[in-house]
């Protein structure tokens, strides 16, 4: 008795799901404080600026939005970006034994990785709006939900893109990419809007900060989220625009790499 | 059967692009199991990765019908900071199609592999000889038409190296290897046919004592 044949859909959706749970594996490990770190990390970032920006501006809200749930807003969808493409420049020395296995090819890797983020900082986000809402009172439920998925969805792809173009760069140069790619993601969180509201910021900064694709999803996440939230200038379609691009230009660079990829024995 | 047609592999470096193979051409026969021989260096890892799929030529082609495993080699396929069940079951995903298949595979694995409650640890808690057990109970699990063994059943205690060896003397009726090994008494005894390995040259012998001979001949030009 041979192996079963299977249809390359039913590998290919195989692979999928057993990377997922491998991520998951490796992403929660084998001690409590895995998961712990999970939810902590966020909410440690929405804490610490919650508490900051109430003293320096010494009042609770933007808009009317309560801080805490501004930041959440900000910060998880930028998660999703961060982690993957911080995870993604060390992804191909580190899972070089998975390519054992002939079914399973880089992008594989990198997509599922893009994809772990995108279901754990959705269920957080989930989380937090129930806790928001039903503790706090804060009105976290988004009034025009299916855009809010739209965008995290667009997110995740434009991370997925970015993951891709990092974890070439990261196989080839490993040291130069951390020098390249990781010292400016530092300061892609200050000017992703994820501190201060598009409203609040100087006509003439404008137009440079939204080439920033991120602070688009950022702000358009806010909008659809709380009633009346003003996000000017930003738009979902300028969002998924730049995705679209930055898929075609992260799959260009990675299939340009495919078998140097594989040769990080 | 297993056809090789104008294989070119090579691996850059920085003294330039390292051939392995230049214009590779031949055929392995099905349901018999080969020995591979050849010098460090000499492109056998090279031959199982190709056959297994987790490499690719530059260019030419590897037709062939049937499955065949990953390479079993002493390195590579297991992550060590996962557990070996955590292990297993990557794999088992990646070939099974239902949980109750998964299930009783990982029941076999544990079984078959025979380090107990190490399969509840991370493998890098693992000894050398552990983790070859553990990769070779995995394949094992699943019915492969071709086992690619890459130095693999040299490593555990001889009472493995016998378990091992009947477990693929049972599966001879459906399966067959390719083995790579330095163990020349190894391949000669179980090995129907052999192929040798020397400086990007590969020939198939249809007799091991025949390729044995050509291989000590080639290694005494060599000195």
């Amino acid at each position: 008795m041979s192996l079963a044949k299977r249809s390359s859909w039913r590998v290919q959706w195989a692979v999928w799901k057993a990377l997922f749970h491998r991520w998951l594996d490796t992403k929660i490990g084998d001690h409590f404080l895995g998961p712990l770190w999970v939810i902590t990390e966020p909410l440690m970032h929405i804490a610490t600026l919650t508490i900051i920006f109430t003293f320096i501006r010494s009042r609770g809200d933007y808009q009317g939005i309560p801080f805490a749930a501004f930041f959440a807003a900000g910060i998880l969808p930028y998660f999703i970006f961060q982690h993957t493409v911080n995870k993604s420049l060390r992804a191909m020395r580190q899972n070089k034994q998975l390519f054992s296995y002939r079914q399973v090819k880089p992008l594989d890797v990198i997509f599922v990785m893009a994809y772990v983020e995108l279901f754990i900082y959705s269920l957080i986000v989930l989380l937090l709006m129930w806790v928001g809402a039903w503790f706090f009172n804060i009105d976290a439920i988004p009034h025009r939900p299916l855009e809010v998925v739209l965008i995290f969805i667009l997110m995740f792809l434009f991370s997925t893109g970015s993951g891709l173009f990092c974890a070439v760069l990261g196989a080839r140069w490993e040291d130069a990419s951390t020098l390249i790619i990781q010292m400016p993601l530092r300061l892609l969180y200050f000017i992703s809007g994820i501190l201060i509201p598009m409203e609040a910021l100087p006509m003439s900064l404008h137009k440079y900060m939204l080439w920033n694709p991120l602070l688009h999803g950022i702000e358009q996440i806010r909008a659809h989220t709380f009633d009346g939230y003003i996000a000017s200038g930003t738009s979902i379609s300028y969002l998924a625009l730049c995705t679209v691009a930055n898929l075609f230009i992260g799959l260009t660079y990675f299939s340009m790499n495919r078998s140097r990829l594989l040769l990080l024995r | 059967m297993i056809e090789i047609q104008n294989l070119y592999k090579y691996y850059p470096t920085a003294l330039g692009r390292k051939y392995v193979f230049k214009d590779l051409n031949i055929k392995i026969p099905e349901m018999c199991n080969i020995g591979v021989l050849g010098l460090n260096g000499s492109g056998k890892s090279t031959l199982i990765n190709l056959l297994s799929g987790s490499d690719q030529p530059n260019r030419g082609s590897i037709k062939m019908n049937g499955s065949v495993s990953w390479p079993l080699g002493l390195s590579g396929g297991v992550q060590a900071r996962l557990t070996g069940r955590q292990n297993a079951e990557f794999v088992c995903r990646i070939y099974c199609a239902s949980r109750k298949e998964i299930n009783r595979k990982l029941e076999f694995i544990k079984e078959f592999s025979d380090i107990e409650d190490f399969f509840e640890l991370p493998v890098r808690t693992y000894s050398s000889g552990m983790q070859s057990k553990l990769t070779f109970a995995m394949s094992m699990a699943f019915d492969f038409d071709i086992y690619l063994i890459d130095e693999l059943t040299a490593v555990g205690d001889s009472q493995f190296r016998k378990k091992s060896r009947q477990a693929l003397k049972d599966k001879s009726g459906s399966s067959s290897y390719i083995m790579v090994s330095h163990n020349v008494n190894d391949l000669i005894k179980d090995c129907d046919q052999m192929i040798v390995l020397h400086k990007g040259e590969v020939k198939i012998f249809e007799d091991v004592d025949r390729g044995l001979d050509y291989y000590k001949e080639k290694i005494r030009v060599k000195k």
